[in-house]
């Protein structure tokens, strides 16, 4: 699993660049963030509510970020 | 298998530094964030001067390391110490090859003329990568003294070695918001 989340950070950081656009970048950056909390970081393995506090401060500040580089 | 409550991987305490430098980065990220929407033109032009490719280049070096980091726990875990200072020596390696690029990349800005106090695009660059960069320079110091004592009469407990993976990892989570404010153009 962790190789295949490497190989998907690695995919998601090219199509990252290969866009352009910052926020689809910003958007994918939140994806891979979420990838390395859950794999690297071992929160799948972790209690539910610090997986859900976890992924909500990754989510809003995905979101946070996506509104203001597309002002 | 699901962790107790007061439990997290990698300890309390290391979450709860984690948490509170999240929240700072966030902090940094909102106000990079905020200063590009209000002068669009002055960072696409600071942009113009920096390389995806490069971007590209300091984002596979992070996430590399960072798996060589998450491998190292797990050989650590299965009492592979071997192996799992192998990965974490590794994870260093690829951690110094960050930081020799980011010096290499800054020394060119540098001779570009563009510094501290040129204009709100390269305060903000230096500043924010700055700011990674110092994370990234402690994050190297913690997994070098983990790393060194592996092999020791009594070696770091595997809550320890998960600790400092977990500040590593860190580094990885910031530089996927930084890398789209500052490299990301259309």
């Amino acid at each position: 699993m962790r190789l295949l989340t490497w190989a998907a950070l690695v995919g998601l950081a090219g199509v990252a660049v290969a866009s352009g656009r910052p926020f689809v970048a910003v958007s994918l950056g939140g994806v891979k963030a979420l990838l390395v909390g859950f794999e690297f970081m071992e929160l799948r393995h972790a209690h539910r509510l610090h997986l859900a506090l976890f992924s909500a401060g990754i989510v809003a500040l995905t979101a946070l970020l996506a509104f203001l580089v597309t002002r | 298998m699901t962790r107790p409550l007061t439990e997290p991987p990698g300890g309390v305490l290391m979450w709860l530094i984690v948490a509170l430098e999240l929240v700072t980065f966030a902090m940094v990220f909102t106000l990079i964030g905020v200063l590009r929407m209000q002068q669009p033109a002055l960072f696409h032009a600071g942009q113009a001067a920096l390389s995806s490719t490069v971007g590209l280049v300091f984002t596979l070096l992070l996430i590399t390391s960072g798996l060589l980091a998450a491998e190292a726990v797990h050989a650590y875990r299965l009492t592979r110490t071997h192996r799992a200072q192998r990965f974490l020596f590794a994870a260093i390696a690829l951690g110094l090859a960050f930081v020799a690029f980011k010096l290499h990349d800054t020394a060119g800005h540098l001779a570009a003329g563009h510094r501290l106090g040129v204009d709100d695009f390269w305060d903000a660059y230096f500043l924010g990568t700055g700011f990674h960069l110092a994370h990234v320079l402690v994050g190297l110091v913690l997994l070098s003294v983990v790393a060194f004592r592996l092999h020791r009469a009594r070696p770091p407990e595997l809550e320890t070695v998960a600790a400092v993976a977990l500040f590593w990892h860190l580094c990885d989570l910031a530089w996927f918001f930084l890398f789209p404010l500052f490299f990301a153009r259309a």
